[in-house]
């Protein structure tokens, strides 16, 4: 019983901050400008890790080929901030194409489930599958043209 | 043994504090002040305050239990008298510095602290992200000494509640500095700051609940620099505002490392009671990794400024204000 005040407490501060973020909140609209932004970004999280900018069609989030084969950075907004992670091996549970264009990553990442990231190019999309798809937990050892049938 | 109606007084005082979160985000939106809210971040606040609320409520007889039988066998009898109380308070911080330090320094434990941590904003908000496994953990028992020594159980717990209650102010980005006797003596806003950010220089500092005594003593103080403003959050930031993802998944990754096949067992207590990012096979960061790879940038940056300029041209290297420092964020000095 002694618990039920703090919490019914907390449950009534949660409306009204609720209410009060709903009011009082501008919607969060922001893209990515280019590929120098995205650098830049992902150079405050990883400093000395530089690489070549595929930005998604939404601007959203964006794909860095970090010039080597075990790795890819991945840039992507989260409520109002952008999160980086550098993607190894192993770290990619699965892939899959959609319609609309878009990847859909699954992480092995209990933290981080997944990540959306559309791109319209149909060949850089597929390279980037392939690409994508060799970091996974379960390799398929595709070539991107067989991802551009997929 | 304190009057109980001390206690009705913290409870009433920590449901006024409650109240600054509504009125920081009015005055953030009139941008009178400076405070950064999200939606869905301020929600998962909330649920891990209501989660975290019910777990310690329910499980808080494991120490109360603890430390009853503590004081049950203690070496003496403190009174209960204004000085008395002042040292309990005193000597409550230093068991919450390094409570806290441990904490941050012991995945075990870090499992649990990080989910306070986990918030990419830092606002009055922040307070109710608590974790829903602090009376699991073990670390907790560190208030049990005191109960044998002979302080009353009442008279730790709300030493404990007061030290608590004080940290709520601090976790705001609204107050810039305060006076700087004040700032040299007490816990603050730009303290705390630094100690959420997840900047290299800043990692693994200012542990201090109300006295940064204990920070500056212990070698762990690291002041607010203007020309670096502070990155909330973690290392690897979460990707998920799911409030049962924020509060189990380090608990979930330090299951996943243990499961490794062809560990040895001195590997599989690292994953265990390492530091934060420690692994049997160097593949990722920890605090002394991050760190080193920071002054080697500094310094490349510095024989690069050598190089180029002449020493009239350079900018002066920071300096910290007095006080034992841990590290000197610039090389020079």
């Amino acid at each position: 019983m002694e618990l039920i005040e703090p919490i019914a407490v907390n449950v009534v501060l949660g409306i009204v901050l609720l209410a009060l973020l709903i009011w009082k909140q501008r919607p969060d609209d922001a893209r990515l400008t280019d590929t120098d932004e995205a650098t830049d970004i992902f150079s405050k999280h990883y400093p000395d890790t530089m690489g070549t900018v595929t930005l998604a069609a939404d601007r959203r989030s964006a794909l860095i080929d970090l010039k080597s084969q075990d790795a890819v950075g991945l840039l992507q907004r989260h409520g109002h901030r952008w999160n980086a992670r550098v993607l190894v091996r192993g770290e990619i549970a699965s892939i899959q194409q959609e319609p609309d264009g878009g990847i859909k990553v699954n992480f092995v990442d209990f933290a981080w489930p997944r990540a959306r990231i559309r791109i319209d190019d149909a060949d850089l999309r597929a390279t980037w599958l392939a690409r994508l798809d060799s970091l996974s937990a379960n390799h398929r050892a595709q070539h991107p043209s067989d991802w551009r049938h997929a | 043994m304190p009057d109980p109606n001390y206690f009705q007084v913290v409870n009433v005082a920590q449901t006024l504090l409650l109240l600054l979160i509504p009125l920081e985000i009015l005055m953030a939106s009139g941008a009178r002040i400076r405070a950064e809210y999200d939606i869905r971040d301020t929600l998962a606040n909330v649920v891990l305050s209501v989660g975290s609320i019910f777990f310690w409520g329910t499980f808080s007889w494991i120490l109360m239990r603890a430390v009853n039988v503590a004081y049950s066998h203690r070496l003496t009898d403190v009174p209960f008298t204004g000085w008395s109380f002042l040292l309990a308070f005193v000597l409550e911080d230093c068991r919450y510095y390094w409570w806290h330090r441990i904490s941050h320094r012991v995945r075990w434990f870090w499992a649990s602290h990080v989910v306070h941590h986990s918030s990419q904003h830092f606002n009055l908000s922040t307070n109710l992200r608590q974790s829903w496994t602090s009376q699991f953990s073990g670390l907790i028992l560190l208030n049990v000494p005191f109960a044998y020594v002979g302080f009353h159980p009442n008279m730790i717990a709300l030493a404990f509640a007061l030290n608590l209650l004080y940290q709520f102010w601090i976790h705001t980005e609204a107050v810039d500095h305060m006076p700087r006797w004040f700032e040299w003596l007490l816990n603050t806003p730009s303290h705390h700051r630094v100690h959420h950010a997840s900047n290299p220089r800043y990692l693994d500092s200012n542990y201090a609940g109300v006295f940064m005594i204990w920070d500056r003593l212990f070698g762990t103080f690291v002041p607010e620099q203007a020309g670096e403003p502070a990155r909330y959050g973690l290392v690897t930031n979460l990707g998920s505002f799911n409030p049962i993802r924020i509060a189990l998944h380090e608990y979930v990754g330090i299951a996943r490392d243990l499961a490794k096949r062809n560990l040895t067992l001195p590997q599989r207590i690292g994953y265990f009671f390492g530091p934060p990012g420690w692994s049997h096979d160097g593949s990722r960061s920890t605090t002394t990794t991050l760190l080193a790879a920071e002054q080697e940038r500094l310094l490349q940056s510095h024989r690069a400024l050598d190089a180029t300029n002449t020493p009239a041209q350079r900018d002066p290297p920071h300096t910290e204000e007095g006080g034992r420092t841990r590290r000197q964020p610039s090389l020079v000095g």
